[in-house]
C-alpha cells in the first residue's frame, strides 16, 4: 500500500484516516487490497489499450500480465 | 460490498460536479507506467473561488470528509498550487485535490486531457507529460522516491511517445534543474 506523504495531507485528514485504519476489520482491509488489486490491474490494461489500439482483449491481457510481472516494485 | 477503489469512490461526484477537471498521480503514471497500488486519486481542478460549495455538495458528510467550503475558496484563490483533501468515510480512500488556479502548466495539462475508461467509467486523464512534471515538482518539495519511480516506469514503457528533449526544457524553464538532472539519468 502507498505510504503516505504528509504534505499534501491536512492534519485532519491524516488524523480520521489513521482511527479509520486502526478500527477496519481484516475483512474490510482484504477487501480493500482486492480493490487496490482491480485498480492497478484495470489501469494497466487501459495503458495498453491507449499505446496498442490494434491488440483484442486477450492481446491486452497478455501484455498488462507482462507489465505486471515486470513491474519494479 | 460497493467497489472501495478510488476512480470508483471518487470520479462519479467529480463527474457530477460538472468542473474541468483531469485525474495525475499514481492512478495515470500506472496507464501510462507500470502497476502499483495507490490508494490515492490526485486530481487537478479548474475550480474557481465561488464554486467551492458546488463542489462539496457532490461529497456528503454522510460518505466523505471534505474540507470546509471556506478552506476550499482561500485554496482556490491561490494563483497555483491550491490543495486540499476529500477522504471517503468507509473505505479511507482519498482524494488530493489540486487546483489549477492561474497556472500555466495545469492549463496546458487540462488543454492536453485524454479520456480513459477505468473501473466502467471514462474519465478525463492527465497527460504523460503533465504527470511527469507534477512529480518532479513534488520530488523538488522533498517527497519520496515513489515518484521518481514512477517517472522511470512510464519514460521506460512509453518510450518515444515522450519528447524528453521537451520534457527536459519545460522542467529547466520551471526552476526544476536538480530534477531534471535526476530524469534524464532515469531515462538512459
Amino acid at each position: 500500500m502507498t505510504k503516505f506523504d504528509q504534505r499534501d495531507v491536512m492534519p485532519e485528514v491524516a488524523e480520521r484516516q489513521r482511527l479509520r485504519y486502526r478500527e477496519m476489520s481484516p475483512g474490510e482491509k482484504l477487501a480493500l487490497a482486492d480493490g487496490l488489486w482491480d485498480l492497478a490491474w484495470d489501469a494497466t490494461k487501459a495503458g495498453v489499450r491507449m499505446r496498442q489500439p490494434e491488440l483484442n482483449d486477450n492481446g491486452v491481457d497478455d501484455q498488462a500480465r507482462r507489465l505486471m510481472q515486470n513491474a519494479s516494485d | 460490498m460497493r467497489p472501495t477503489d478510488v476512480v470508483s469512490v471518487f470520479a462519479p461526484p467529480l463527474l457530477a460536479t460538472g468542473i474541468e477537471w483531469m485525474v495525475a498521480g499514481g492512478v495515470a503514471a500506472i496507464v501510462y507506467g507500470e502497476p502499483r497500488f495507490t490508494q490515492v486519486l490526485d486530481v487537478v481542478v479548474a475550480l474557481k473561488p465561488a464554486q467551492g460549495h458546488i463542489f462539496a455538495q457532490q461529497f456528503p458528510d454522510r460518505e466523505f470528509y471534505c474540507a470546509p467550503t471556506e478552506v476550499i475558496a482561500e485554496e482556490a484563490q491561490r494563483e497555483a498550487f491550491g490543495h486540499f483533501n476529500v477522504l471517503h468515510l468507509n473505505s479511507d480512500a482519498r482524494a488530493d485535490i489540486y487546483l489549477a488556479g492561474q497556472d500555466p502548466l495545469a492549463r496546458r495539462g487540462l488543454d492536453a486531457k485524454r479520456s480513459v475508461t477505468l473501473a466502467g467509467l471514462t474519465i478525463p486523464l492527465a497527460p504523460p507529460e503533465y504527470v511527469i512534471l507534477h512529480k518532479l515538482r513534488f520530488k523538488k518539495l522533498g517527497a519520496s522516491e515513489r515518484h521518481l519511480r514512477d517517472i522511470r516506469a512510464m519514460l521506460r514503457v512509453l518510450g518515444d511517445d515522450v519528447d524528453v528533449a521537451s520534457l527536459q526544457s519545460d522542467a529547466e524553464s520551471m526552476g526544476y534543474a536538480a530534477q531534471c538532472i535526476e530524469m534524464t539519468q532515469l531515462a538512459e
